[in-house]
């Protein structure tokens, strides 16, 4: 065994290894004797003659280009026969920092995640230099800060460039996975979570910079909605604190239009201890775009734990966002609320027969009044003619790239393995066909957009499977493209722009131009109004907020459980790397670099 | 042999220029040593009896009352002989690109010629005829006759060809002075290389030697690790290993030699032109005809 480069590397069959000094013995022969064998006819030996001689015998051996080329390549098959192995010594931890909403809480020093990042950087300071660290963010999504793991140094550095989100944790799944991965042999974890039981594993650390517990104050913003029913256009409110007796707040209200901005009278609301409450801000005014709501609570600035949940923002224009989901199933499990561009207004029933629908494994006895996605419909006929038949294995066959539900997606790459052939309403066209028949539709009835999707296309998990994921969101915005306002659960989350979108920008907090990937959607990264410009002039309004009461609220403790799953142990077998292939490749080269210094010797030989 | 259309355009461009004048076999494009009827006059001759009237100069006769004939310098073709060195220091297998390469200038040189309408004979050392050849059509029979020579294979017992008296047989076929254009790798000892050009100079000829040296001249190496040197015309062996500083000396060695050459040539009134045998052989031939001084 052999230590190089911080790593220890072993051969799983050494006996190969004395193939190297053999092939240096025999090349140094073969190549003598090929010396001695060479004939070179010349028409210059009267000149040759009168060089001084060197007896044969004491030839010196200078080996050429070629030697050193038919060397390596034995000695790199050698080494690959060999079969190195490479085995990193030191530990490699997995450092992961919980950056939700809540570590944004006001601490002893800084905020839990400023105490959360110095308890870190201290622990990676104090660890031994064979210590290598993969860094993690974690939010709603984890984020891996560097693909290789990293130095001490390095990894102090990726922590300080941390930023706090304003998304939720999701840190149970998170550390789960973290601790299921056999490539770390430790995993240490920054965060406000409690850790219940505490981890009986050494591999685990948790540090909780400061737990959530009932002495932590917040005030917050829960929910905000615009309303027109009944009676005059007004805001609603929701607000909340973890305050134990009431208390009177203040809402301020500032709504802007294109040309002007105007402060609303305050508005002050009775706080109930640990309850929703629910405030009207009206008379609005008579035009405006979007509103900034801040509620101002008694807390003292150092009492208040998280300030940025204080705020919220409501756009106009917000009716047609709001779609009514029947389904088996909650939003939540469809992935809907992962989704931007809608707000599911009810589970049950439609609230209003103007609303959108999303139906999703239900039947439709009646062609529904307002736009509708009607997902895995149950087989029998549909109420706009046609039927749907029983579900069968299938295979998509083609499809029609010219309707805008099928932009940018690639039916190819999708995996279905079982769905429902339909047969299309009159009025609908096929867009998408299986050896056996139509598997979705869309079309119009009585100016009513609606699309049926005999393949299902729930839950909406986004990049796990981009081809559903984009076929959905074309669908959402063929059928519901009026809606003009969306609000994100989800930060940073993904807005699906209109086809002819030409601007994004962020109007509130702060001006701040966004880029329009090629799919015509823009990732959004915290709370605030975005203004979408359009080819024709006009303008939509986006709002996205961050309410999160599992993270607003600080005195829910919701501790985390750690259970190591199946995985084995890390040890060192496990990072153990296999380097024939290197080798293997190495000698491929060489031997490929041997055979185009030969050719090009043949051809070019009368360049001399 | 293969001629491309773009070299056969190139070698349209070419020209011939002779340095002396020569008779010639019939009406061309060259000054001839020939007092006729050309276009440059050359001098007056007092008239005699068959003189044609015609070319009686009636302007002096009324200044002086008498009779006098202009003169014109003749313009009439130069016979090329083009001789190649036969020897197996070019013909050889191993060293076959200098006899490509030489062939190949060979056969520039007659197209040139020919397309002037001069005659061409090409004559190779060691071989037994030289055909003569006339005309621009002529050219495809030049390429065949250089194609037809044979290379003897690489284990055929030397003939110990005697080059100077090839060179003297060859000589004695030229049937009227002119260009001759002998192309040899000249890796002789110099004693023959001079008697090899004694033998065409005593034809009165305009000589143009050119050497064409291939990379086995330039480095003789036979292999990092030693070998045997084998001599191409008597198949005589010399066992040596070459270091850089024997190679170097090498080098030294044959520098000397061709500028040995090189001096006998100035001395003896004959163009030298030394080049290397190299892919692509029209490139090469074309390089070699600029520097000629021969070809304009």
């Amino acid at each position: 065994m052999m230590t190089m480069l911080g790593s220890a590397i072993s051969a799983a069959s050494p006996w190969f290894l004395l193939a190297a000094p053999i092939a240096l013995g025999l090349l140094v022969y073969i190549f003598r004797v090929r010396g001695s064998s060479n004939t070179t006819v010349v028409s210059t030996l009267f000149l040759l003659k009168d060089l001084p001689q060197r007896p044969q015998g004491r030839k010196t051996f200078i080996p050429p280009l070629q030697f050193w080329l038919e060397l390596l390549l034995f000695v790199s098959l050698s080494l690959a026969a060999a079969n190195l192995i490479s085995t990193k010594k030191g530990r490699h931890v997995a450092v992961l920092l919980d950056s939700s909403l809540s570590m944004g809480a006001l601490a002893s020093e800084g905020t839990r995640f400023e105490e959360a990042k110095t308890r870190a950087t201290r622990d990676i300071a104090d660890s031994s230099a064979s210590t290598s660290f993969t860094v993690f963010s974690g939010s709603t999504h984890l984020e891996k800060l560097s693909s290789k793991p990293t130095d001490k140094t390095r990894s102090v550095e990726r922590i300080e460039s941390l930023e706090l989100s304003q998304g939720k944790d999701s840190l149970q799944e998170q550390i789960n996975q973290l601790v299921n991965d056999p490539s770390y042999d430790a995993l240490w974890v920054y965060t406000d979570h409690p850790m219940e039981p505490p981890p009986q594993s050494s591999r685990i650390i948790v540090s909780s910079s400061h737990q959530k517990t009932r002495t932590d104050h917040n005030v917050w913003i829960q929910e905000v909605s615009r309303s027109t029913s009944p009676g005059p256009e007004q805001l609603l409110v929701s607000v909340r604190s973890t305050l134990q007796k009431g208390f009177a707040a203040t809402i301020k209200t500032l709504c802007s239009s294109r040309s002007k901005s105007q402060e609303l009278p305050s508005a002050t609301v009775n706080i109930e201890p640990l309850q929703r409450t629910t405030v009207t801000i009206t008379p609005l005014p008579e035009a405006w775009d979007y509103c900034h709501l801040t509620i101002s609570s008694p807390l003292s600035t150092h009492t208040e734990s998280i300030h940025i949940d204080n705020e919220a923002w409501v756009t106009k224009d917000q009716s047609l966002s709001r779609v009514t989901l029947q389904s088996s199933l909650t939003p939540d499990q469809l992935g809907l609320t992962k989704i931007p561009l809608i707000t599911i207004a009810s589970t049950i029933k439609p609230a209003n027969p103007n609303e959108p629908l999303i139906i999703h494994r239900q039947s439709l006895n009646a062609p529904p009044t307002a736009a509708s996605l009607l997902v895995m419909p149950p087989a029998g006929p549909l109420p706009w003619g046609g039927s749907v038949e029983e579900s069968t294995a299938i295979t998509i066959a083609r499809w029609d790239d010219s309707h805008p539900i099928m932009r940018y997606v690639k039916p190819s790459l999708l995996s279905v393995p079982e769905a429902r052939v339909l047969r299309c309403p009159v009025s609908a066209q096929p867009i998408l066909f299986s050896e056996r028949g139509p598997l979705l539709c869309a079309g119009e009835s009585r100016g009513v957009r609606y699309a049926i999707s005999g393949i299902e296309l729930f839950p909406f998990d986004g990049a796990k499977t981009p081809t559903l994921s984009i076929l959905l969101l074309n669908t959402l915005t063929w059928l519901f493209s009026n809606a003009g306002t969306t609000s994100a659960n989800a930060l940073p989350t993904t807005v699906p722009l209109p086809h002819d979108t030409t601007a994004v920008e962020y109007v509130a907090p702060s001006q701040e131009p966004l880029p329009i990937t090629p799919l015509k959607t823009v990732t959004a990264p915290h709370a605030g109004v975005l203004k979408v410009t359009k080819a024709t002039g006009d303008f939509l309004f986006f709002s996205l907020n961050s309410f999160y009461e599992s993270e607003s609220d600080l005195s829910l403790p919701r501790p985390i459980t750690v259970t190591e799953g199946s995985a084995p142990p890390p040890t060192a077998t496990a990072r153990a790397r296999e380097l024939y292939p290197w080798f293997l490749s190495l000698a491929l080269i060489v031997a490929l670099a041997d055979i185009v210094r030969r050719l090009r010797r043949r051809q070019g030989w009368g360049a001399a | 042999m293969v001629f491309d259309p773009q070299t056969l355009r190139l070698l349209d461009t070419f020209a011939t220029r002779t340095r002396r004048s020569f008779y010639g076999i019939r009406q061309g494009a060259h000054r001839s040593q020939r007092r006729g009827h050309g276009v440059e006059f050359a001098e007056y001759r007092s008239y005699e009896l068959g003189d044609n009237p015609r070319y009686i100069d009636w302007n002096l006769y009324a200044r002086s009352d008498k009779v006098y004939v202009k003169r014109y310098l003749e313009e009439e073709t130069v016979s090329f002989f083009i001789v190649l060195d036969g020897s197996r220091s070019l013909t050889h297998p191993d060293l076959r690109i200098k006899w490509e390469s030489a062939a190949h200038l060979a056969a520039c040189a007659s197209y040139i010629a020919l397309a002037s309408q001069d005659p061409v004979t090409i004559s190779v050392l060691g071989g037994t005829h030289s055909p003569s050849f006339w005309g621009a059509k002529a050219f495809t029979s030049v390429r065949r006759f250089l194609d037809t020579i044979p290379s003897p294979s690489p284990d055929s017992v030397p003939d110990g060809l005697d080059i100077v008296d090839a060179a003297r047989r060859a000589a004695t076929r030229v049937s009227f002075p002119g260009i001759c254009l002998l192309i040899s790798d000249f890796l002789y000892p110099l004693e023959q290389v001079a008697a090899m050009l004694g033998s065409f100079r005593a034809r009165n000829m305009e000589i143009h030697a050119v050497q064409i040296l291939g990379p086995s001249d330039l480095d003789p190496s036979p292999g990092s690790f030693g070998g045997t040197l084998v001599d191409s015309e008597t198949g005589e062996p010399l066992g040596l290993s070459l270091d850089q500083n024997s190679r170097e000396r090498y080098a030294q060695a044959l520098s000397a030699h061709i500028e040995r050459v090189r001096q006998h040539c100035y001395g003896a009134q004959v163009q030298f032109t030394s080049s290397i045998a190299k892919e692509p052989l029209a490139q090469a031939s074309i390089d070699t005809l600029t520097h000629m001084g021969l070809f304009v």
